[in-house]
């Protein structure tokens, strides 16, 4: 089942706010990785490089151990790794056979590079999932 | 109890957090100080976000909706998100006392981020961070 990269991107927080252009690019950018079940996509504890959009397929979400969400296509992670390639706080699993779109923080550097104003729409996206999450936030 | 307001009352601004020494500095000189009487809003709910602001002295009322949420006294702040988005007050803040504040503007704020974008990818980690807090993304 083939599925839109690019209308699943636009539904990430971080990308929610960004032009059909950064979508474009991003979208034509990323890479398709496949995981047999019962593998560790990621690993807390481990530098992360990458973030992650699931096309197909379920993951499970644990820290130290305990489950914590189950993930499926259109959900993703690794926002921050992508952002500052810090430590992974949780290990993610596949549950079922798992096919992702990844992108590097090379790659998204370099789309950074060339859509300089892009950064400054990222954060206007996170800003809207922050106000989103926090109904009683005082703004 | 009034305070001095000092580039280190910005350091604890969660968005800001992760900024240097300099930047929190660049930041502080960016505002400027302004007075409320008593039963004067300082901001108003719905209203565009246009500022930021760390209270020196004085008591503020938070009301929504008509109703008192909280009170709020000298160190703290409100208006973080608003820097970044402009997006709509949350609530109302109205002077309780005769109240002092330093201001930083979203223009100015905004044309600081334009002139260093090091700072723009500071403030998504911090966001995504918050986000990730308040959403339980995984990362």
């Amino acid at each position: 089942m083939a599925r839109n990269v690019l209308s699943d991107l636009s539904k990430v927080p971080l990308f929610s706010e960004c032009s059909d252009k950064d979508l474009r690019m991003t979208a034509s950018s990323v890479k398709e990785v496949e995981h047999p079940e019962g593998k560790v996509v990621v690993r807390e504890g481990q530098s992360g490089v990458a973030f992650f959009l699931i096309a197909e397929g379920t993951a499970k979400v644990t820290v130290k151990g305990r489950t914590r969400a189950k993930l499926g296509p259109g959900d993703s992670f690794g926002e921050i790794s992508l952002l500052d390639g810090g430590a992974r706080t949780a290990t993610v699993t596949a549950t079922s056979p798992l096919v992702l779109y990844g992108l590097s923080r090379w790659v998204f550097n370099s789309i950074l590079k060339d859509q300089p104003d892009m950064i400054a729409r990222l954060l206007a996206g996170m800003a809207g999932a922050v106000r989103r999450a926090e109904s009683g936030v005082l703004d | 109890m009034a305070i001095t307001p000092e580039p280190h009352h910005f350091a604890s601004v969660s968005v800001l957090r992760g900024l240097s020494a300099d930047e929190i500095a660049a930041v502080h000189q960016l505002s400027k100080p302004r007075e409320f009487a008593p039963g004067e809003a300082l901001v108003t709910e719905g209203e565009r976000g246009d500022s930021f602001h760390l209270i020196a002295d004085g008591e503020a009322e938070i009301v929504v909706g008509g109703e008192v949420l909280g009170t709020l006294g000298a160190g703290d702040y409100f208006g973080e998100m608003s820097l970044i988005d402009g997006g709509p007050r949350t609530a109302s803040v109205i002077a309780v006392s005769p109240i002092r504040t330093l201001a930083v503007t979203t223009h100015d704020f905004q044309r600081l981020l334009e002139r260093n974008p090091n700072v723009t990818r500071k403030l998504l980690v911090a966001m995504t961070t918050r986000a990730r807090a308040s959403m339980k993304l995984t990362d």
